[in-house]
């Protein structure tokens, strides 16, 4: 009587365990440029496979390897073999994720915007939340830099935990609240305020480097590109700002708000404006390439390649255009809002739609 | 329960169809033959006979569209029905909402299919601004929607109204006068609320200015991305002002101390040089809302007269300037309206009103589905005519605002609102009975008087900067041509008002900020004007009439009320104040115009086809220990119109699977109120177990069809019918079975013109009569009739009290004739709720109804109520339910509470029973939720 107790409680406890991934990842290091295609010319996508998922994802989902970290705005996360496009299980972690997770394999860290949860640190391999820290509400990513896990939540408090005991090392007070993710420079870290207050720390101590107070309002992360930060604010305007000091050096004027950071690499500066104006900036003389104006504002982070710019608009539309002149390439109806920045493989494309399917398309071949 | 979705059901298809028992009607006076302009984001809707204005407002909707998405950062994916009307007397009958719309309704949302609803009345700046206010609230309603469902909430907070209208304001149109005027009223006479207390003036005209100007300070001291980020961090929140704080960093009462603290240091400094009308001229009326004073001259005092609103129905009066007799010195009403089919509305806040020489009024009101015009002899209290201006010209004149009587008495110059949605000027030859169009173009002009010289002077938009909402005064012939330049600027320059001998004209304007007098002298003289600002008023200044010795009447609003009042000595005040030259613009005066929609991004174009989508679905299941379980679901579906609804009731009580199809219960109806004779037609089958204390238990299976038409004679009185043909079985629990087709027919007389306060009506008259028959035209086993009369009447004792009676009676008479269940708080109170019964009932109810607590707080440290407007009654009851012969009548008398809850309003009623021969030594005490009869 007692062994049949034992094991119905036994069904029972298992039956009731909260949803787990199923299989962790491997722990396979992939460096951030890889899989991004080759610039040897633009080749059309089309539609191959898709999976619903259902629930609206972050702007920003992380990938390893095959697998896809599908994390939801109201706190699913999926994991998703990219092979196959099925689900490897799911867990609900925890409402009001919007930042990406950072991730030290095995470990992911999801900071949370609503209510208290704090930071969770989830264990992929042991498929479940090992620690909550204590720290305040965050919109932002936590990031990793020089062995910190930094975390920056919505009122300015930004918080050092030492990797991998996560022990608090530092604490300062940005002063405003923070609004864009973080940007890890070497040993760096570039945290903006709202109201236009960027400062440069160093992850390892919080000593702060220097600090710039700029007249506007920015909802964006700077871009990154030869030691110079392009920040986009809500006035239009990007200004270019030394990483290695924090000079004002130059701002590239626009017409309307910017809530999407601007993308850049050789070819130019790309600002996406909230009314759907695309511009193309000459880095060094500031003047306008080319002007796209695109149906409705932008829905998801740009993607620049090489070659080709893919632009997710709330039109429910997705655009991809030639960085050389702006030209529509392709424009394709993916049935929903692209809400994540698209995920290039070697030869796919994922574009995660509203309210939760992720679309799979295929580079035709030359 | 199954009574209860029978009755909802029944109640559906009727009320569709405007029978309610009480109520007025929206009547559809016109046919309108709708088409649809499909643009790149809108279905528009409209009718051929405003196709260029709608082609217009198509541009203005797509232009705002596109500004709207990045201040919204935000983008909406479905097509957007956009429904033009081309006045607002065409607006008013719209069936998209089922209530009333009121005169200062410029346009909506409604939230079920989507569609915004919006009439152009006559001025383009106007309809791009309403267009632009509404799709304000499509983008918000859309992105907050969006947000919370994104982050997997089904519901969740959304922005209260200040918010919702401030920014549609602020997104829609800049601060002006009007605005002006409600924030400096309320600072400079210290009740100017924050947002903690902004529910005080909630859905009023006051909080979409405040909303508005709290938004243009954010804007001014946070940052305009403040606002969207309030929008965008709402979903986390359980209310607005944790979003509001987390944007601004400030909670209300913080930011009220802030935002209050600067508004004392922007309007106080205005004091230094600036007066309260109350202190520099004369009170003439302060009591309610007045507008549109003229003088007359009454035997031998001075009067006037002006329109306005003391009691809920807006009013013509006439007041004394000089009253010699302390009766004299009341104002009095010459015509009530809101009341009759001829007076249904004086638009007075847009209709100005005319006196001439001989004592005669002449005002514009709506009466059925435009406007007439009415000549009202003063001295005889008497309409001497009534006139259709436009009577020969297929109705193409709507509406009529701010007639004027020329010099001889013998023209009336007037503002006329075609369905063609513009406005022009009009003249009317009173001898001839001719109309005759003066103006025919886009500009909205208004305004318009005679000058002595014969000459007609007019407000217009139709100046350099009309585009931009600005309108200036003008001059032309009494044939609408040579029209020139009196003042101009980029202001709102109105209310032209003439000295008799033509030597100055007054008007108002907002050249300011705020709306204050101004003079010009000699504007019938062709060389330049001088211009000479007569007022620094704090109060805001509209209507200015000359009386014959040289002051000016005008209206004001000043310390939240709307006067009159007089400013004397006008002629020795001019000759102290500075002049300035009117600086005319060289060129052409009517030269703008809006764009059209770009023909090339219109799609389609097609006659409007009705196509149903659903309104409402709804399921539920109940469980009743004596009849068992109920599942059933109800649909309704209407076209874009609302014209066409159908209703769809399903449900089953069946207590085993072979009963099922025994059991099983529909009901279909059709309702159409496109025309104005509304109809309702319905199948239905209702079978299943049901008690009365008449029948005990019993099974019924009735099926048939229904068929309901109601004619409006007016807004106020209708005439309805309706019609049943059904079969029934019905099996008694003892055992007795019997089968009838039924044939039932009733007719009614409906009508109703009370006006309400929060807790009941208070003043007007409604009442129902009807008479129906039932026989069973097969069997003859059902054969009665059934009579009803409900008439209620609302004696006004003064502004809030009143005297109301009601008197009640039903009867049944024949063969299987239903019994009436009667008693409690809705008829004879003191008695249980439906104890008594019969085929007769009688009621006589009075009621004194009086305010009794303005407001009450209660405040804790953990929670504050707050409870305004209860108010008393005393009543007496006399009634009862009989069969066969009246016994004895039973009564009760008492005194009650009634404090209203927003949606319902909660009674409290002690009192004794009595026969009127003995009275109850107890007392009762009862508590009921709904208004008083």
């Amino acid at each position: 009587m007692k062994a049949l107790l034992l094991t119905a409680l036994l069904v029972l406890t298992i039956g009731c365990r909260k949803p787990q991934l199923s299989v962790a990842p491997p722990p396979v290091q992939m460096s951030p440029a890889s899989g991004v295609l080759a610039a040897a010319g633009f080749s059309r996508i089309k539609e191959t496979r898709e999976l619903e998922i259902g629930h609206a994802p972050i702007p920003r989902l992380p990938a390893r390897g095959e697998r896809l970290f599908y994390v939801s705005l109201n706190g699913h996360f999926y994991q998703v073999n990219l092979n196959t496009l099925e689900t490897e299980g799911d867990v609900k972690l925890t409402d009001g994720l919007y930042g990406t997770p950072a991730l030290n394999y095995p470990l992911m860290f999801f900071s949370t915007e609503r209510g208290h949860d704090g930071l969770q640190v989830y264990d992929l391999i042991r498929a479940k939340t090992v620690k909550e820290l204590e720290v305040s509400p965050a919109r932002v990513s936590p990031v990793i830099a020089a062995s910190h896990l930094i975390h920056c939540a919505l009122d300015g408090r930004i918080s050092a935990f030492a990797l991998p005991g996560l022990q608090k090392k530092w604490s300062v007070d940005l002063g405003q609240r923070i609004m864009a993710d973080p940007l890890v420079s070497g040993g760096n870290i570039l945290i903006t305020g709202r109201d236009g207050h960027l400062a440069s720390y160093r992850a390892g101590d919080g000593m702060l480097n220097w600090t710039i107070d700029l007249d506007d309002a920015f909802y964006t992360a700077p871009a990154l590109w030869q030691n110079h930060l392009y920040w986009a604010a809500y006035s239009g305007k990007v200004y270019k700002i030394s990483e290695e000091s924090g000079a004002r050096e130059g701002t590239y004027n626009g017409h309307a708000p910017i809530y999407q950071s601007p993308r850049i690499n050789a070819t130019g500066l790309y600002v996406p404006y909230a009314d759907g104006t695309l511009k193309a900036f000459e880095t060094g003389t500031k003047k306008v390439r080319w002007t796209q104006h695109l149906d409705g504002p932008f829905s998801a982070p740009l993607l620049l390649t090489n070659n080709v710019l893919y632009s997710s608009q709330m039109s429910r539309k997705f655009y991809i255009l030639s960085l050389q002149d702006g030209a529509i390439l392709q424009m394709e109806e993916p049935g929903g809002r692209p809400l994540s920045q698209p995920l290039q493989t070697d030869d796919r494309l994922y574009l995660m739609v509203s309210p939760g399917i992720i679309k799979e398309y295929q580079h035709e071949k030359k | 329960m199954k009574r209860i979705v029978i009755a909802l059901l029944l109640l559906c298809g009727l009320a569709a169809a405007q029978s309610y028992y009480f109520g007025r009607n929206k009547v559809q006076y016109t046919r309108f033959d709708w088409q649809v302009m499909k643009t790149e984001h809108f279905d528009i809707y409209y009718y051929p006979e405003m196709e260029d204005i709608a082609r217009k407002g198509a541009a203005f909707a797509e232009q705002a569209f596109i500004d709207l998405q990045p201040k919204f950062n935000h983008f909406i994916n479905r097509r957007i029905p956009l429904i033009f009307y081309s006045t607002h007397l065409h607006f008013q009958q719209t069936n998209i909402t089922p209530g009333f719309i009121p005169e200062g309704v410029g346009g909506f949302f409604e939230f079920i299919k989507g569609r915004v609803v919006i009439p152009s009345n006559g001025n383009l700046s106007k309809f791009r601004h309403v267009i632009r206010h509404e799709l304000v609230h499509v983008f918000m309603h859309s992105k907050i929607r969006g947000s919370l469902r994104d982050h997997g909430r089904t519901d969740g907070p959304f922005p209260p109204l200040w918010f919702t209208e401030g920014l549609a304001e602020f997104w829609s149109t800049h601060w002006d006068a009007q605005g002006e005027m409600i924030i400096k009223d309320a600072v400079l006479n210290n009740y100017e609320l924050g947002l903690k207390n902004i529910y005080v003036v909630n859905g009023t005209f006051s909080m979409y200015k405040i909303g508005q100007h709290v938004l243009e300070y954010i804007k001014e001291h946070y940052g305009e991305d403040k606002i969207l980020d309030m929008m965008t961090a709402l979903w986390k929140y359980e209310t607005f002002e944790e979003a509001f704080k987390e944007a601004v960093g400030l909670d209300y009462e913080a930011f009220d101390r802030e935002y209050l603290y600067a508004l004392k240091k922007e309007y106080y400094p205005l004091m230094a040089d600036h007066d309260f009308n109350s202190q520099t001229t004369r009170a003439v009326e302060e009591e309610g809302f007045n507008f549109k004073p003229v003088y007359y001259r009454d035997g031998d005092d001075d009067a006037v007269v002006f329109v306005g609103n003391h009691s809920g129905y807006s009013s013509i009066f006439l007041k004394h300037l000089n009253p010699q007799k302390e009766e004299d010195a009341k104002t009095r009403v010459l015509i009530k309206g809101e009341a009759t089919s001829d007076f249904e509305s004086f638009h007075i806040f847009d209709s100005r009103i005319s006196v001439d020489k001989k004592g005669r009024l002449l005002f514009s009101s709506k009466s059925g589905g435009t406007d007439v015009l009415y000549v009202y002899d003063i001295s005889r209290r008497k309409i001497i005519r009534k006139i259709h201006p436009d009577s020969l010209g297929n109705g193409q004149l709507v509406g009529i605002y701010s007639p004027a009587w020329s010099p001889d008495g013998g023209r009336l110059v007037f503002s006329g609102l075609s369905s063609s949605g513009y406005k022009d000027l009009y003249l009317y030859d009173l001898k001839s009975s001719t109309l005759r169009n003066l103006t025919r173009d886009i500009y909205d002009d208004f305004d318009p008087l005679f000058t002595p010289d014969g000459r007609i002077i007019f407000a217009s938009d139709r100046g350099v900067y009309g585009d931009e909402g600005y309108s200036n005064l003008f001059i032309c012939d009494s044939t609408g041509e040579n029209i020139r330049y009196l003042t101009f600027g980029r202001q709102r320059d109105t209310a032209p008002a003439i000295s008799s001998d033509g030597k100055i004209l007054a008007f108002t304007s907002d050249r300011e900020k705020t709306n204050n007098l101004f003079l010009i002298r000699n504007p019938l003289g062709d060389g330049p004007h001088q211009i000479q600002k007569l007022t620094h008023s704090i109060g805001t200044i509209f209507d200015p009439a000359w009386t014959p010795n040289g002051d000016l009447l005008f209206s004001t609003f000043e310390g939240r009320r709307f006067q009159i009042r007089l400013f004397e000595d006008v002629l020795q005040k001019m000759k102290e104040l500075p002049a300035r030259d009117v600086v005319l613009h060289p060129g052409r005066a009517d030269g703008w115009d809006f764009p059209d929609i770009d023909s090339m991004t219109v799609l389609t174009r097609q006659p409007y086809t009705k196509e149903y989508t659903l309104d409402v679905a709804q399921s539920q299941v109940s469980q009743d220990p004596i009849f068992g379980t109920t599942g059933g679901a109800a649909f309704a579906f209407s076209d874009i119109m609302s014209n066409d609804q159908y209703t769809i009731l399903v449900y089953n009580n069946a207590r085993t699977s072979s009963d099922f199809l025994r059991s099983f219960n529909f009901a279909v109806n059709h309702v159409s109120l496109e025309k104005k004779v509304n109809y309702a037609v319905g199948l239905f089958r209702f079978a299943g177990q049901y008690f009365n204390p008449q029948d005990a238990f019993y099974f019924e299976d009735r099926a048939g069809g229904s068929f309901a038409i109601s004619y409006p004679l007016s807004q106020f009185s209708r005439i309805s019918f309706s019609h049943s043909l059904s079969y029934s079985d019905k099996t008694w629990s003892f055992g007795r079975r019997r089968f009838a087709w039924l044939n039932t027919s009733f007719v009614s007389f409906v009508h109703d013109n009370a006006i309400w306060m929060s807790t009941g009506p208070i003043e007007g008259m409604r009442f129902n009569i009807s008479v129906g028959n039932t026989y069973d035209f097969a069997f003859n086993n059902v054969n009665y009739m059934t009579g009803l009369l409900d008439f209620r009447y609302y004696q006004r004792l003064s502004r809030r009290s009143t005297y109301a009676i009601r008197l009640y009676s039903l009867f049944n008479e024949g063969k299987e004739a239903r019994q009436f269940y009667f008693g409690g708080s809705w008829d004879l109170r003191g008695v249980a709720r439906w104890s008594l019964h019969g085929q007769r009932i009688f009621l006589f109810s009075q009621e004194l109804r009086f305010p009794l607590i303005d407001g009450i707080g209660v405040k804790t440290p953990f929670i504050s109520l707050g409870f305004s407007s209860i108010r008393g009654a005393l009543f007496v009851d006399a009634g009862n339910a009989w069969n066969g012969k009246l016994e004895k009548i039973r009564g009760s008398y008492g005194v009650g509470a009634r404090l209203p809850l927003g949606f319902l309003v909660l009674r409290w009623d002690i009192g004794k029973q009595t026969d009127f021969k003995n009275f109850d030594q107890g007392t009762f005490t009862q508590f009921f939720f709904g208004w008083d009869f």
